[in-house]
Formats: structure tokens, sequence, C-alpha cells
């Protein structure tokens, strides 16, 4: 009797585990539609199109992973188009996913970020009539694979002008997540324009090796802080967050990434490198819905409104604003390519 | 090089690395008790997620951070419980349990987060957190007091129970019932020792300390909640109970390496000599290796993970 009461209860807990776990995996998908959604009447021929987002990081990091959630809000809302995404997507995992939204009759299927490359290519092999994307990236084939990307190192640059012209101590930092090409080359061009604007300037990089792990972020930064470094470009998704805290407790000063990070610390973010990932994502979109997918590489930056400088704060002076200001009228206008 | 040999010999890396040991020490120290009785103790990870975003809550709601570890600790116990129950009682596999229980903590605490806050903020929510409490006297003694006695309360706490973890183990009847049952169950058993309830009891004590060492990575070193912020360092705590060979001083021992291991490569990266960033990132875990070949077989309790049965 003891013995079958206890199996009893050992299923009612493993049952409640099991529900409060999918649930928990279920966590912000859209409800998967059902298979046979009968098309629009008056036009039949007309395919319908399904967006799905991948990401490696949850969708409210307040930065790269957001900013593309929010993309993907907008797109549903601008084209009526259906949409789900997937958050905290492992490298293992991503192929499998793609296969069971395309099963789902999902057929524009964005990866957001470099380490997408590879499945997106497999997959698009495998699924030749649907359109896949990859965000930050270089990935292209002519007929159904594309990806889009930021013009390599702009941002990064000009973040480069602003820190080489407001530290103090002459020691700049960068903290970044992980040493991806699109990190390394703004990191890269970060110290070109120091090494323009500033020669007497030094610049370190630490990277913590993971893109949340806060508290790793602000341990580097205080590693920095405490080398004698007074200004750092934070460029790791929720890792940013630790980098402003750090710069809170030791009065440095940071540059954000992504989205305008100016609300974590007002006093201590200079301003932010904007990163219109929403503007990408729809630009594709429509390319797609126009029948005008080539599958190439675009390349997007300053001059198509998708890089912006967030609103400085009163620590930046008003000089060096205009000259960055004009630095990217230079970029806009194809005269200066940091790249060069 | 000279240089980089003072950056780590000024204070503020031994700070670093108190401060970088504190999570993982407290964590760990639960664990012993748990293991010594024989429980796996792989399931901390999670504890101390639900600890991370229990401790936020708490402190956001009653606007105490030290209510908040409480609530933080309080909620261990419940985690724990589910613990204790499945594997003392019913029996399960205790890895597959432990990887069940962090796995759950995982989505269950995104989901409670996101259902209060909301998804996509454009704010990041901040609640009260624990300040430094420098030791009158003490912390005025030249490069040991600012590097000893300016800490949180709470690294104070945990590394005062080192000495009290080493007391209740050794020279306690409690202490001699969890090596017991950790050692020969069946042996502690017949000698009238309730296998059940003590390891019931060390699991609880596992759950309260991950879980309060998780409200302080949130609510201690930091202010905010982020979905999976441990970033697995519930395991780093159970290898430092392994290469503790499972006593109290061992762990500490091994948990100051971790902290000094991590402070140490950020700072070589903050000094930008050039190395890839990857060997870095990787010294904490490379010296552990290195340190397991030196500190020779690391043998833990013979009942370690076995399920007891009066049958």
């Amino acid at each position: 009797m003891l013995q079958k009461t206890a199996r009893l209860w050992a299923i009612i807990v493993i049952l409640t585990l099991v529900g409060s776990l999918t649930l928990a995996g279920c966590g912000q998908k859209a409800e998967p539609p059902k298979q046979s959604q009968p098309a629009p009447a008056p036009a039949p021929q007309k395919p319908v199109y399904k967006v799905a987002l991948l990401t490696s990081g949850p969708i409210n990091d307040g930065g790269w992973n957001q900013s593309a959630f929010e993309g993907l809000q907008d797109i549903k809302k601008k084209f009526g188009l259906e949409v789900a995404n997937t958050e905290n997507v492992k490298q293992a995992d991503q192929l499998q996913l793609i296969r069971s939204y395309v099963n789902q009759g999902y057929n524009i299927i964005f990866g957001h970020g470099f380490e997408y490359g590879d499945t997106l290519k497999a997959a698009a092999k495998e699924f030749p009539k649907a359109y896949f994307i990859q965000i930050g990236g270089i990935e292209k084939n002519g007929a159904n694979l594309g990806s889009t990307v930021f013009h390599s190192g702009e941002a990064g640059y000009i973040a480069g002008i602003v820190l080489a012209l407001t530290t103090k101590t002459n020691k700049i930092g960068q903290v970044g997540a992980m040493e991806i090409p699109t990190i390394k080359a703004d990191f890269d061009n970060m110290k070109k324009a120091v090494a323009k604007y500033n020669p007497k300037a030094t610049v370190v990089t630490a990277y913590t090796g993971s893109w949340e792990d806060i508290g790793k972020g602000k341990e580097a930064a205080l590693a920095q802080f405490n080398s004698g470094v007074d200004a750092i470009l934070a460029d790791g998704d929720a890792v940013n967050i630790g980098v402003v805290e750090a710069a809170k407790e030791k009065k440095g000063l940071v540059v954000g990434w992504s989205r305008d990070q100016s609300h974590l610390g007002p006093e201590v973010v200079l301003t932010s490198m904007i990163q219109r990932v929403d503007i990408m994502m729809e630009k594709m979109v429509k390319d797609v819905l126009d029948g005008k997918f080539k599958g190439e590489n675009v390349v997007m930056g300053f001059a198509d409104g998708v890089n912006d400088v967030a609103p400085y704060n009163a620590k930046v002076p008003k000089d060096v604003q205009d000259k960055v200001k004009a630095v990217i009228e230079e970029m806009k206008s194809g005269k200066f390519d940091p790249n060069k | 090089m000279e240089s980089l040999f003072q950056l780590i010999f000024a204070g503020d890396f031994f700070y670093s690395t108190i401060r970088l040991a504190t999570p993982l020490l407290l964590a760990a120290l639960g664990g012993l008790f748990s293991e010594r009785a024989g429980v796996l103790s792989l399931g901390m990870e999670g504890m101390m997620l639900g600890g991370t975003l229990l401790g936020f809550l708490g402190s956001y709601f009653t606007g105490s951070p030290w209510l908040g570890i409480f609530i933080a600790a309080l909620g261990g116990l419940v985690v724990a419980l589910l613990y204790a129950l499945v594997t003392v009682t019913f029996r399960a596999d205790q890895v597959v349990a432990s990887v069940g229980i962090n796995i759950i903590m995982m989505g269950l605490t995104g989901v409670i987060y996101r259902g209060i806050f909301g998804t996509t903020l454009s704010q990041q929510i901040v609640a009260p957190a624990l300040k430094p409490l420098a030791i009158p006297g003490l912390a005025q003694i030249p490069f040991l007091g600012p590097v000893l006695f300016d800490h949180l309360a709470m690294v104070y706490v945990a590394f005062l129970l080192v000495p009290i973890t080493y007391h209740v183990l050794y020279h306690t009847t409690w202490g001699l019932k969890i090596r017991a049952v950790g050692e020969y169950p069946l042996a502690a058993d017949t000698l009238g020792v309730n296998v059940f309830l003590t390891r019931y009891l060390a699991i609880l004590v596992s759950g309260f300390l991950a879980s309060a060492a998780g409200a302080l990575l949130s609510i201690g070193y930091l202010n905010m909640f982020m979905e999976n912020m441990t970033a697995g360092r519930g395991f780093i705590a159970f290898s430092a109970i392994i290469f503790g060979k499972w006593t109290p001083l061992g762990t500490m021992a091994a948990c100051l390496v971790f902290g000094a291991a991590d402070a140490l490569q950020l700072r070589i990266q903050a000094f930008g000599l050039g190395l890839p960033y990857q060997l870095a990132v990787m010294f904490p875990y490379a010296i552990t290796l290195l340190a397991l070949l030196f500190v020779g077989r690391s043998q833990g309790p013979a009942a370690a993970a076995i399920p007891y049965s009066k049958d």
C-alpha cells in the first residue's frame, strides 16, 4: 500500500515538474499556428509568408537580442505577417529548430548572429522554397540565402573618437563578450580612431567569454578601471549592464552598444552606438515580399540610418560631438571608410 | 612585466579574489553537507539561480536587501525539499534529478521574472543592494584592512561558516550522523540513525546556502536580475567540493583558488599582453586540472549518490 502511494506521489511530482518545464520552455514563443491556413480568397496564388526569428540569448537582454525581437514585432505590425521566435537557442539545436519551423509553414527564417552562418547554409540547401537570412554575418548564395550586416567597424570607429577625446588618463578599455568577427572589427577600428585622435592613449581589451554573466562583466570592468582605465567601450549584450555598474562604482565612463543604454547610468554612459536591427530586418522582409530578394550580403551603416549615435550626456564636450558628426557625414557620403 | 607584477600584488587583486570566491564558498559549504550525507549536490546551479531571482524580488518588494537574502534562502529550502523528496524518498537517480532541478530553475526564473515585469523592458529594473560593511578598527589596518575587512557582511558570514561547518561535521553528533550516513547508511540505520531524516536535513542546508549565494550575486554584487546570471557558478562550487577533498578547509581553499585564478585572468586581459583571450578565460579551469594532478586522488563518501533503501 505504502509502495503504491509512494509511486502515485512520484508520478504527481514528475508530472508537475514536466508541466512547469514545458511552461518554461514555451516562454514567449508564439502559438504554433495551424498547418493548413486557408489563403485569403482574392489572391490565392500569392504565397503566404511567415517569419521566424532565432536568437542565442534571451530577448530581454537590453541589447542585441532585444533589438531583433522588437524588429520582429514591427514586421508583424507593418506587414501583417505571422511571426514567431525562439530564444536561448543552443548551437546544436539550431538546425532542428529551423526544420520544425519550416515544417510549420514558416518560410522567412532569421538567424540572429554570426553563429548561425553554417546552420543557415545547410538549411537553405535542405529547404529551397524558404528564405534564410543571417543578421550580423556574410552568408549568401543567390537563391534563398542572404545576410545583412553592419558596415563593419563604422560604429566602432565613432565610439573610438568619443572615447579618445574624453579620456583623462589616456587609458581606454574595451569589454566584449566573445571575439566574434563583428566585435573584433569594431574593436580594431576603435583602436584606429584612438591612434588618430589621441595618439598618447593606449587601449586594453577584455572578453568575458559569456553574453549573460553580468557579474563577470562588472569584474572585468573593475579590473580595467583599477589599472588606470577611465573610459570603456562595452559590447557584450547583457555584460554591458555589469560594465555600467562598475563605472558607477569607480566613477568611470562608458560608451554603450546596440541600444541607447543611458538609462542604466545616465551619469556614466557618455553615449551609445545604436544598431537599428529593426531597419535591417524590415528591408530584408520587404525584399522577399516584393520579389526582390537577391541572396546577397546587404551591408548597411550610418548612411542607411541603421547605425546611429544615441544622445550624449553632459560629459561629452560640444566640439567632440561636432567632430563625430563631421566624420559620420564623411562616412555617409562615402568619402571616408575606416576599413581603408 | 614589472607592472603586471604590481597589478597582481596590489590589494585590489586580493580583494577581488575574495569577492569572486564568496558566492562559490557559500554554495559549496552547503553542498558539502549534502555530499557528506551521500547525496549528490549537482543541483546547486539551479538552487543558486532560484536564489538570484528570489533575492532580487524580495529586495525589490520589501525594500530591504537583507530580507531579500532571507527570502531567497527560505525559497532554497522549498527547492531542496523537492530534490530531497525525489532523491531520498523516491530514490530517483541523483544525477538526473539534479539536472532536472537545474533546467527547471533556469526556465522558471525567466518565466516568473517576465511574468512580473514584462518581456522587453526599456529600463533595467533595479532593487536595493547590500552595502559593504567596513569593520571598525580592523578596516584601518594598512593593506590588510581594505583587503579583508571592507566587504559585504555576507562575505564575513561565508568565511565564518567554514569553522562552523568544520565543527558541525567533525565535533557534533549530527555531523557524525551525516558522515556515517554518507559512508555506510546500512550500519548507521542499524544503530538507530534515521538515514532519511539526516539526508533531508543535509539537503535542506545545501538549498538554504546555495540560494543565499545566488541572492548574493543578484543583490549583493549587483542590484538586478538577469536570466541565467549564475552562468555555471553552481557547477564550479560543486567541483570546489571535490577539489577540496570533501572537507570544509579544502573547499575554502579550492574556492579561493578559483577566485584568484578568475581575478588574475581578468587582470592579465586588462593589462593587454596580447594573449588570446580564450587562454585567459580558460585559466581558472586549467589551474583546477593542474591542481588536481598535484593534490592527488580525491576520495568521496562511499555511499555518495546511492539512494538508500531499507529493503
